[in-house]
C-alpha cells in the first residue's frame, strides 16, 4: 500500500478525536501546541520500539509468556506501563519545551496528554495499516483503540497540573492508567471482547467526567455576568430591563446600571464590563 | 434568562444544561404580560404582578436545534458503531445478519435516547432528542423515539437539540 496513502488515512481518526477535544475546550488551544503534541506522541510510540530494542539487547526481551496469568502481567508491565510512561515522557518533553500558561490549569495537561496519545496512536495507525495492507482495520482503531488511548493518557493527564506539587499522584494516575490498558489488552488477547468493551466504556466514562471538571474549573473560561440597576426603595439588584422592582414593586428603578460582578457603573449597550472584563449574557 | 431549577444558577441564552449539576435549564414567564422573570422574584418586573399570588409560569429554555452536519454525523457515528461492534461481537459471516445488525441501530438509539444518557454518536457531537417543548424523555417515548429515529411522521413530536454549556 502506497506510504502516503496510508499516512493520510491513519490521520484521519486521530483529527476526528482531536476535534472532539478541542469542541469540549473552555478555550481553542493554540494550533502549534497541538502539532507539536501529535509529534511528540509519534515521537513516543518510536520511543517504545526503541525501549523493546535496548531491553531485547540487554537480555531482557519483552515477549508475550504462554499462560493466562503471567500475560496478564506482561500486558500491565511489558504494554500498558512501557506505552503510557513513553506517552508521559512525551508529554513532559512537551511542556519542558512549551510552557503551559498558568491559567491552562488541569485542562492543559489534559488537552496536553490528549493529543500526545493521538500522534501516539496515530503513528500505531500507519504502522498497522502497511503492516496489513488493509485500511479496513481503521475502522475498529477509530472506535476502539485510537480513543482508548485518549482515554488512557487522559488518568494521567489529569495530574500533569500539579505534576511538581504532588509527583505521588501522577504517579498513581499512570500505574492505573496502565493497569486499565493492560486489561483492556488482555481482554482482547483472550478472547473476552465483551469484558474489553466494558473497560473501554468505563474509560470513556471516567474520560469524560474528567473532560467536564477539568472545563469548569478551567481559569480559561471566560466569566459572564448580568446588568443590573439598584432599586431606590428597597435596595434590590434587579434585571436592567425591568420596570418595576421584583422585589418590593416600587418603580423607583432608575438608578444606574452596575455590573452585577463587581458592582462598578457601566453602560447599556457595550458587550463587556470595562471595569472587570466579565462577558455580559 | 435560563436558569437552573434545582441551584437556581443563571445562565446565557441559549444555554440548555446547568454547569454545576448537569439539570436542564428552565425560564420562567409571567402569566399576566408573558415578560421573561426569574425564580426568586416577588413582582413581575414588567407589569408588577403578584407573583407570590400568582406564580409564574415555568417551563423548558428554549434550546438550540441541532444542525444538520451535526445529525448526519451523530446518525453516521451510530451507524458505525453498531455495525462494527455487531461484527465484532458476534462474528457474523452472512449478508443478511449484518443488514438485520444495521437495522438495530435506531432500536438502540432509542433505547438511549429514553435512558437519558443519549446515543454514542449524539453524545460526541454534543445533540440530545428531547419532547418538542423541551421537556425530558421518558419511557412511555420509546416508540416515539424509534419513529423519530426512523424518520417516521410521528416522530415529529421530538425534536434533536444541541447540547451547549
Amino acid at each position: 500500500m502506497n506510504p502516503w496513502l496510508a499516512l493520510t488515512l491513519s490521520t484521519l481518526p486521530g483529527l476526528f478525536w482531536l476535534i472532539y477535544v478541542e469542541s469540549q475546550a473552555p478555550r481553542r488551544s493554540a494550533p502549534l501546541r497541538l502539532a507539536a503534541a501529535l509529534m511528540a506522541g509519534a515521537g513516543s510510540a518510536q520511543g517504545v520500539l526503541w525501549l523493546h530494542g535496548a531491553l531485547n539487547r540487554a537480555g531482557w526481551p519483552l515477549e508475550q509468556p504462554a499462560g493466562v496469568w503471567p500475560q496478564l502481567l506482561f500486558f500491565v508491565v511489558g504494554v500498558g506501563l512501557v506505552e503510557e510512561s513513553c506517552k508521559l515522557a512525551g508529554a513532559g518533553l512537551l511542556r519542558a519545551v512549551l510552557r503551559p500558561a498558568v491559567q491552562a490549569g488541569v485542562w492543559g495537561g489534559l488537552v496536553d496528554a490528549s493529543a500526545v496519545a493521538l500522534g501516539f496512536a496515530t503513528a500505531e495507525n500507519v504502522s498497522y495499516v502497511l503492516g496489513s495492507g488493509k485500511p479496513t482495520i481503521l475502522v475498529g482503531r477509530f472506535l476502539l483503540s485510537t480513543f482508548a488511548h485518549v482515554c488512557m493518557s487522559g488518568i494521567w493527564g489529569a495530574a500533569l497540573f500539579e505534576a511538581r506539587r504532588r509527583p505521588g499522584a501522577l504517579l498513581a494516575s499512570l500505574l492505573w492508567a496502565a493497569a486499565l490498558h493492560g486489561a483492556y489488552d488482555w481482554f482482547l488477547t483472550i478472547g473476552w471482547a465483551s469484558l474489553a468493551l466494558l473497560v473501554y466504556a468505563g474509560l470513556g466514562w471516567l474520560y469524560r467526567l474528567r473532560l467536564q471538571e477539568s472545563f469548569y474549573s478551567s481559569a480559561q473560561r471566560q466569566p459572564v455576568s448580568q446588568r443590573v440597576r439598584e432599586c431606590g426603595a428597597c435596595r434590590t439588584l434587579g434585571r436592567m430591563e425591568y420596570r418595576f422592582c421584583p422585589d418590593c414593586g416600587a418603580d423607583e428603578y432608575r438608578q444606574p446600571i452596575l455590573c452585577l460582578s463587581c458592582l462598578k457603573p457601566t453602560d447599556s449597550e457595550s458587550a463587556s464590563c470595562q471595569a472587570c472584563g466579565c462577558r455580559f449574557f | 434568562m435560563p436558569f437552573c431549577p434545582a441551584c437556581g444558577l443563571r445562565a446565557a441564552p441559549g444555554a440548555s444544561r446547568c454547569g454545576l449539576d448537569g439539570h436542564w435549564m428552565a425560564r420562567a414567564r409571567c402569566r399576566q404580560c408573558g415578560g421573561e422573570v426569574m425564580p426568586a422574584d416577588r413582582y413581575c418586573g414588567w407589569c408588577r404582578c403578584d407573583l407570590v399570588r400568582q406564580p409564574a409560569w415555568q417551563g423548558p429554555a428554549e434550546f438550540a436545534a441541532a444542525s444538520v452536519r451535526r445529525r448526519i454525523g451523530a446518525a453516521a457515528f451510530d451507524l458505525l458503531t453498531v455495525g462494527f461492534a455487531w461484527s465484532w461481537l458476534f462474528d457474523v459471516a452472512s449478508p443478511w445478519l449484518r443488514l438485520a445488525g444495521l437495522l438495530l441501530t435506531p432500536l438502540l438509539v432509542a433505547f438511549c435516547e429514553v435512558g437519558g444518557t443519549g446515543s454514542p454518536g449524539q453524545q460526541i457531537f454534543g445533540l440530545r432528542r428531547l419532547r418538542a417543548d423541551g421537556s425530558a424523555l421518558a419511557v412511555r417515548d420509546l416508540g416515539l423515539c424509534l419513529a423519530a429515529a426512523l424518520r417516521l411522521p410521528a416522530g415529529r413530536a421530538l425534536r434533536l437539540f444541541r447540547v451547549q454549556r
